[in-house]
């Protein structure tokens, strides 16, 4: 076996490290109170120098304004780009880079691609994914957004729910009821909907965090062309299953990637906190929890290193990618409680006050991991796919 | 980039898994615990017959140089056997002394006799101090050679073997090491056999009533060899993960036949949620387990600057891996998963003999920390 990239490959690397370096030199800060339209122009700026760098969309064409570079080149960019993307809060646009894209790229009409893919690429629009209903959350093929055909528009009334950074976003990717079929899943359309259509409206919701991430979008008559939309009517679903696996495949590697730095801000903070508390790092406690949540990482990063692999050799990882998931979500929540749980009496406080350690950044982290293990498919919901389709256990 | 065995590795995995299947079967092994054969030697020389011993041996040696992962692939085959006999402390926690840390004279006279089986080693490792009220080896230096006094602990196989390597760790400089060779017919050796839970490993307390050695008897010099024994340990943690895994993947194919096709309620009880996702998450486990001990093994081949961290990583995760998936899988099986009949408890047992066969499980940890925090602490953000 062999874990590590080619001679060339390191030298992409290692021109991408310095370009980063230039291009974006100051040292970030933790604490994010942060605005969603700050975050949201602080993104814009950061994806627009990456687009004129040539490190958008490597993997896509140079027509569509990507880079023609190769799969391995992507994840090799995805990891190195982890720090800055965190830095830069591209994860608001996580919806456009990560589903819209690929699903435009893999699924759309030339004309699609052409309106669209660019546009992403070089950070004008952001996109959101509406998939999420009051009533069709876990069972997501229960949705019941209507949309009825008439001539070539489709008319959208209805709610959709828990759509991230949706207030910021130009597009929703939003998946439609277009039959009332047997199974659910026959009758579901995917369109692209333009979020500034007439009859949206956009309600944030309050998190445990006290940000507004999530957001209700209302449909009222809301017109959509039969353009906009992505593949054949009432196939939508498997438009959308198609897309996920590859995405997860190459965001273990940015997620690896990320863990790897919060793992060194732990370290960093926790020899910082040896000083002000005597102990920290000599505490047998710690000492064990730090090695299992390297464990863990490493496990996380392993498995990550090989879904990558499999893409790179042209196979779509299955559903053991929800291994990964899982372990994704567990590491969010174990991170956390051990880096709040070596601060001693100052763990409960939050602000950047001169009691708080890392200006609060832990103590919000701590609320924001809760949401992770639901969202993008909950735990039970994981396990249910690695039980049945990975180990062939009969459906309950 | 290549994250999957080659065509030789699986040749190697799928003809030991043949022959194990035939030669050590779970009859076998029950012949083992209720005869109390310690070490079959018939079983033995067909093994030498297959090359197992030459496996990792250098080629001038007598050996086939194959990798890390090569005999990773083989130990995860013992593992699911449940092997018994000195292999592991033979090829892993012996032979790799020599090679690492031996001169052109022990290594051409001994690895030859090891890689054609002729010879059986082992490792004491684990002084004895702080069992009941023994206390652990020191040495008394001459200007003709050494007397060892003391017991070690825990020393797989030793009665059966032909040499034991021993090191001896300084009384007040633990990072300085003494590594002798003893051979098993010296006088003043002893060895007590001891009752373990998992009778298909054996475990020896040895005592060393002022036992001689040769000064051609020491590995290394004895500042490199605290060095030599972290390099083979390092390796053998990989290599015990491995069978580890070995162990743990048999059991949750067991215990995931079993949940498909035992039926109450009218329904496999692979059915409910509660049994599905428990098999859910021996699945996880050791998907983990695997790619953290081929990581480690690949990382210990190349003297990757992460070699040990990886190593420790494998190693505690596996042993962890193993005994929660021996005990979630015997759970499975409902009342027969805790009968003498079932399969199951020999791989709980060996779960828990292996938790102590590389020194106490407790310190692992802790050790693997220090190590992290050496290797990542002063790394830039
Ligand atoms: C942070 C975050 C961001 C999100 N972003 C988006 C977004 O951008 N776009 C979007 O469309 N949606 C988004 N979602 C919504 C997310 O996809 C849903 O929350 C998720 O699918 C679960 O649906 P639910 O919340 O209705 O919970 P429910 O489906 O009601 O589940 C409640 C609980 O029951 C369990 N459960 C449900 N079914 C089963 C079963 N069959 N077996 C066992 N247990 C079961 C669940 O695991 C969960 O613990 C986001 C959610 C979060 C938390």
């Amino acid at each position: 076996m062999d874990f590590s990239f080619s001679e060339k490959n390191e030298h992409y690397r290692a021109r991408l490290k310095g370009w980063l370096k230039t291009t974006f030199p100051h040292e970030k800060s933790y604490r994010d109170n942060k605005t969603i339209e700050e975050k949201a122009s602080l993104y814009r700026m950061y994806q627009k120098k990456l687009f004129e760098g040539g490190y958008a969309g490597i993997r896509y064409p140079k027509s569509l304004g990507g880079a023609d570079g190769t799969l391995t080149e992507e994840i090799i960019t995805m990891e190195e780009t982890a720090p800055y993307a965190r830095r830069f809060f591209q994860n608001v646009n996580v919806a456009g880079l990560s589903m819209a894209l690929p699903t435009i790229f893999m699924a759309g009409t030339q004309d699609q691609k052409e309106s669209y893919i660019t546009n992403i690429l070089d950070g004008t629009h952001i996109w959101a994914q509406a998939f999420s209903e009051p009533n069709a959350g876990s069972d997501l093929a229960s949705l019941s957004l209507s949309a009825n055909k008439e001539n070539d528009v489709y008319v959208l009334n209805g709610q959709k729910i828990w759509s991230s950074y949706a207030q910021a976003a130009d597009y929703g990717l939003v998946l439609v009821r277009t039959l009332n079929s047997k199974p659910k899943h026959a009758g579901i359309t995917y369109l692209i909907v333009d979020l500034k259509s007439k009859g949206i409206t956009i309600r944030p919701i309050k998190q445990n965090t006290g940000n507004s991430e999530l957001n209700e979008i209302f449909f009222d008559d809301v017109s959509v062309s039969v353009k906009n939309r992505l593949g054949k009517e009432n196939e939508g679903w498997k438009v959308a299953l198609g897309t996920l696996g590859f995405e997860r495949g190459l965001g273990d590697v940015r997620d690896a990637a990320n863990f790897r730095m919060l793992f060194k801000q732990l370290l960093k903070t926790a020899i910082a906190l040896e000083n002000r508390q005597g102990y920290v790092v000599t505490d047998s406690s710690f000492k064990k929890e730090l090695a299992d949540l390297y464990i863990k990482m490493m496990v996380h990063r392993c498995l990550g290193r090989k879904s990558a692999y499999q893409i790179i050799k042209g196979k779509i990882p299955g559903p053991e990618s929800s291994i990964n998931k899982l372990l994704w979500a567990e590491l969010h929540h174990e991170f956390s409680e051990t880096a709040i749980s070596m601060q001693g009496l100052a763990g409960p406080i939050n602000d950047d006050s001169v009691y708080s350690v890392d200006m609060g950044f832990w103590q919000n982290y701590l609320l924001m991991a809760l949401g992770l293990s639901i969202g993008g498919g909950g735990t039970e919901i994981q396990k249910n796919i690695i039980a049945e389709r990975v180990l062939g256990l009969p459906r309950s | 980039m290549r994250i999957e065995l080659n065509k030789n590795q699986e040749l190697i995995g799928r003809e030991a898994r043949r022959f194990l299947h035939k030669e050590c079967s779970s009859e076998f092994i029950r012949e083992v615990y209720d005869s109390e054969t310690v070490f079959d030697r018939k079983l033995w020389k067909k093994m030498v017959a297959l090359d197992w011993m030459a496996l990792n041996i250098p080629e001038g040696y007598g050996g086939l140089n194959a990798d890390l992962t090569d005999l990773c692939v083989l130990l995860g085959e013992m593992g699911r056997a449940l092997l018994p006999g000195p292999y592991f402390s033979t090829v892993l926690l012996s032979a790799p002394l020599l090679m690492e840390g031996g001169t052109e004279k022990q290594k051409s006279e001994l690895l030859p006799k090891i890689a054609d089986g002729e010879m059986i080693t082992t490792l004491a490792l684990h002084d004895a101090k702080g069992v009941n009220d023994r206390n652990g080896v020191k040495l008394e230096r001459y200007s003709d050679g050494f007397v060892i006094s003391g017991a070690k602990f825990l020393v797989p196989y030793a009665a059966e073997a032909d040499v034991i390597f021993v090191p001896v760790f300084h009384e007040n400089d633990q990072s300085m090491i003494t590594i002798l060779m003893v051979k098993t017919d010296t006088e003043g050796l002893e060895f007590r056999p001891l009752s373990t839970i998992d009778v298909s490993r054996k475990f020896y307390e040895v005592q060393f009533h002022s036992v001689p050695v040769s000064p051609e008897s020491v590995i290394g010099r004895e500042k490199e060899s605290r060095n030599i024994l972290d390099r083979v340990m390092s390796r053998a943690m990989v290599g015990l993960a491995a069978e580890n895994i070995g162990g743990a993947q048999i059991a949750m194919e067991y215990a995931i036949d079993y949940a498909k096709n035992r039926v109450q309620f009218g329904k496999p009880i692979g059915s409910f949620q509660a049994i599905k996702h428990q098999c859910a998450d021996l699945k996880i486990d050791i998907d983990g387990a695997e790619i953290l001990m081929y990581y480690a093994a690949w990382s210990c081949e190349n003297n990757m600057n992460d070699s040990r961290a990886a190593a420790l990583t494998a190693y505690i995760n596996s042993i962890e891996v193993f005994g929660r998936v021996t005990d979630i899988a015997t759970h499975i099986h409902g009342a027969l998963g805790v009968t003498w009949e079932n399969d199951m408890h020999l791989f709980y047992k060996r779960a828990w003999s292996n938790r102590y066969f590389l020194g106490e499980f407790k310190k692992k940890k802790p050790e693997l920390a220090d190590c992290i925090i050496d290797l990542m602490g002063d790394e830039q953000l």
